[in-house]
């Protein structure tokens, strides 16, 4: 599993709201199950954090599905700027590249991917009607989560405690020293968990009486046990699609971090989200 | 206008994206229209040719993780490249991102074929033979060793070269520890490839690739050096660091015409999230400006 190429890939674009949205179609010879929209996390491209986006859509192509992975306004190659955006108009984008997909590629409900922030606008397309064949949510935080202070100070603690109990142990001491500690890359192996700040006119945040209202058939939900919005997320979503009646499934990757900024931490949660989409009737 | 498409490379397909100066059509569409637009390849490319410009640029973007968080910054000077005059040229490593090819199977090596690939394409399809390149970290290294065997390689902005390979190893392998004694693992043990030698942040980096970065040192290079360059830190602060000071000299020592700066603005290559260096694009393009006008 890499960078086989086994299915057409080609570059497409759409007009909306006056901005051109770009991204890439892996499409099979052949139609297979539903298609997929793959969606980036907060900050990144279409890609995907070490490039798993890219990677989990062919090898979900040599599947049969249609895979399009879009940047989304102000993101990758798209068009807008860069600080003008905010989980709102991700949705919105979101529902975009679902209606470019309805009616370019495969009219039924898409399979939903998304990845930290894009897990959440993989919800908001939910609140907002869409009809999906079911969603795969990865490291997705709280939807729409209020960056309260309780909330940032539970993510540094975590990690501090974390770090603070094996600091402790002599091995850590001995690969640590062997060679300079730098805090720029201490910063970026802990980082990167997709808080915002919210905007004007931003979704509410997912309460326990929330109920979508686009249909669903399932959800699988990702996390790793090193990431620190995995606990209150994993249950607020098992609620939210518990409530809705369509399921979940969580799988939690053991000692990933947010960004699953590992080999066979990256392996893991593509092989899991295949196995758990080739499971689902067609 | 924007035009996004693959060219073959080595068996392998690079995806590339080239900003022409012409400014992109307003788009009809509503919002939820949904429709594509379609264009011919052809006719993208016709246009883009002889236009009134005689030089292009090209963009070498740094790999692994530092080039995620360095795409969007690279897009943004790519158009403003464009909005000036000056086509510019973008593109994914064989390997990475949207083109095609194994990231195992990355080194120094292929990097600098996709770059010489990239150079031939955009001189092509900018009906010029005049390029500045545009380096960024590892990028930026693959630029100046391109830039030692094409003549028509006018000028180089090397932003915060790696230099010397083996601290970039030596960061590969600090990254894992730390990763390992943060999480519970160092993300690479048992589950690596054959020929596999690190995991870099869920990038498999070879032993090749490590080979090749080990034995690579910018400031220890002879071959003569015609294009103009410039070393561009990009700091909290406008003092270039004495690295780059150092390579400034090695490569005046080689015949190019060499300036060191600094610019105040955030390492985009290290951001977590959306960042906008201004100040980086505005000197880049200063540059590349005051090239064309000297010409």
């Amino acid at each position: 599993m890499c960078g086989a190429v086994t299915a057409e890939e080609r570059y497409v674009e759409f007009g909306f709201g006056g901005l051109t949205m770009r991204g890439v179609l892996h499409m099979p010879a052949s139609r297979g199950p539903a298609p997929v929209i793959m969606l980036s996390g907060w900050g990144g491209t279409r890609y995907g954090p070490n490039g798993i986006l890219v990677e989990a859509a062919r090898v979900l192509a040599e599947d049969g599905r249609a895979v399009a992975r879009f940047d989304f306004r102000g993101r990758g190659d798209s068009d807008g700027a860069v600080s003008e955006h905010d989980l709102k108009c991700h949705i919105e984008d979101a529902l975009a590249m679902a209606d470019w997909v309805r009616d370019h590629v495969d009219e039924r409900p898409p399979v939903l991917l998304g990845i930290c922030s894009g897990g959440e606008v993989a919800v908001g397309a939910l609140f907002s009607g869409l009809d999906v064949d079911s969603v795969c949510l990865w490291s997705a935080p709280v939807f729409a989560a209020e960056p309260t202070a309780a909330r940032r100070s539970r993510k540094r603690l975590g990690y501090l405690l974390d770090y603070g109990r094996k600091a402790l142990r002599p091995e850590t001491w001995r690969k640590l020293l062997s060679g300079r500690v730098r805090f720029d890359i201490i910063r970026r192996v802990l980082g990167g968990a997709g808080v915002h700040e919210k905007s004007e006119g931003e979704p509410e945040e997912l309460g326990r009486s929330a109920v979508f209202t686009g249909r669903c058939g399932g959800a699988l939900l990702v996390y790793g046990t090193a990431d620190p919005v995995a606990q209150e997320a994993a249950i607020a979503y098992e609620s939210l699609y518990g409530g809705a009646g369509c399921g979940s499934s969580l799988h939690v990757v053991e000692g990933a971090n947010h960004g699953f900024y590992g080999l066979h931490w990256k392996t893991e949660v593509i092989r899991v989200t295949r196995e758990w989409l080739a499971g689902r009737p067609p | 206008m924007e035009i996004y498409e693959y060219i073959p490379v080595r068996g392998e397909r690079l995806f590339v994206g080239l900003h022409l100066p012409e400014p992109s059509p307003p788009s009809p569409l509503r919002r939820g229209s949904g429709q594509a637009l379609p264009r011919e390849r052809g006719d993208r490319a016709q246009r883009g040719r002889g236009e009134g410009t005689h030089e292009c640029a090209v963009i070498a973007s740094p790999i692994h993780e530092e080039k995620k968080s360095a795409h969007r910054p690279l897009v943004d000077l790519a158009r403003a490249l464009a909005g000036c005059g000056v086509p510019c040229l973008r593109f994914d490593y064989v390997g990475t991102g949207d083109s095609s090819g194994e990231p195992a199977a990355v080194t120094l090596g292929s990097m600098t074929d996709d770059l010489r690939a990239a150079v031939e394409h955009a001189k092509r399809v900018s009906a010029t033979e005049v390029v500045h390149l545009v380096g960024v970290r590892l990028g930026a290294d693959i630029a100046a060793l391109l830039a030692e065997e094409d003549p028509g390689i006018r000028s180089i902005v090397l932003v915060v070269p790696v230099v010397q390979g083996a601290r970039y190893v030596r960061e590969m392998r600090i990254r894992s520890r730390i990763r390992g004694a943060i999480t519970d693992s160092e993300g690479g043990g048992p589950g690596l490839a054959p020929g596999v030698a690190v995991d870099f942040d869920g990038h498999p980096v070879s032993d090749e690739m490590i080979g090749e970065l080990a034995a690579h040192d910018l400031c220890s290079r002879s071959a003569r050096l015609a294009a103009s360059v410039l070393c561009l830190d990009v700091k909290a602060r406008a003092e270039p660091t004495a690295g780059l000071r150092k390579l400034g000299e090695a490569l005046r020592s080689r015949g190019a015409d060499v300036t060191v700066s600094a610019v105040v603005d955030e390492p985009f290559w290290n951001a977590l999230g959306p960042v906008e260096p201004r100040a980086f694009t505005g000197a880049v393009v200063g540059r590349l400006r005051q090239g064309c006008v000297e010409q």
